[in-house]
């Protein structure tokens, strides 16, 4: 008498193998060093130099103390502001394109930088 | 003697055949939103202990803002599986989404009360990100 394997497990396994969805994850501070965030330095940036280079953020929260941008990167590498549109099944704005990256910048009272984060789909 | 195969193996024999099919199987496309969001990634904010920054921080630009800032939420959708329909000399397959969220609260002191996955559509009327 055989082993009998286990198919109906390995088949279904089978088809879900690599089909994972990005998920989010924070950036490695290499990443955050791209050209156009490189001017990004805790306890030096201030805001207003943010906002002459980035232009208007997609949100702030707590009055103006945390900025985020939304980008979205092509297939050449170039990033470009991302906006959400409303969805017909979501029913909400979301965004639709699937690498967006948001960037978040703490500020102090006094207006300069003092944390940042990118957060990426992995 | 050699065990059934099992119901996967029946499901895909079944869609070899000409009709229509709903192929129950996620696909794991993302459809919208910025990426998933699993209970390991968000498992260091504490309730009690991570503030709004830290939530922000972790996790980026949230796609509401309730209530003043006091209810974060982020909107994901991603493939559940397919309902198919074929015949002889043509297919189609139309996908049916699955509509996730996380849903963090705060209290008076910006640290975070509340957190919770979510699924289904989203209520009407969402508030977008913006200026809490």
């Amino acid at each position: 008498m055989g082993q009998s394997l286990p198919l109906g497990p390995l088949l279904g396994l089978a088809l879900l193998a690599g089909c994972t969805p990005p998920v989010l994850r924070q950036a490695e501070p290499a990443e955050i060093q791209v050209a156009w965030l490189a001017f990004l330095s805790d306890g030096k940036t201030t805001r207003e130099e943010v906002l002459l280079r980035l232009g208007t953020p997609s949100a702030q929260l707590e009055g103006e103390r945390i900025l985020t941008y939304a980008f979205s990167r092509n297939a050449a590498g170039a990033w470009s502001p991302a906006a959400r549109s409303w969805g017909r099944a979501q029913k909400a704005p979301i965004f639709s394109d699937g690498q967006i990256s948001s960037l978040v910048l703490v500020f102090a009272a006094d207006g300069r930088l003092v944390r940042h984060s990118l957060v990426v789909p992995g | 003697m050699r065990r059934a195969p099992g119901w996967p193996l029946g499901v895909l024999v079944l869609s070899l055949q000409t009709g229509c099919l709903i192929w129950p199987f996620p696909t794991g496309h993302l459809l919208a939103g910025r990426g998933r969001i699993t209970p390991q990634y968000v498992a260091s904010l504490q309730v009690g202990v991570a503030t709004r920054e830290e939530v922000l921080r972790h996790l980026g630009e949230p796609d509401e803002v309730l209530a003043g800032g006091k209810v974060l939420v982020y909107r994901w959708t991603e493939t559940r599986g397919f309902l198919a329909a074929g015949g002889y000399g043509g297919a189609v397959a139309v996908p049916f989404p699955g509509h996730r969220a996380l849903r963090l609260e705060f209290g008076p002191d910006a640290r975070l009360t509340g957190l919770a996955f979510e699924r289904g559509k989203p209520p009407a009327g969402p508030v977008p990100a913006g200026e809490p």
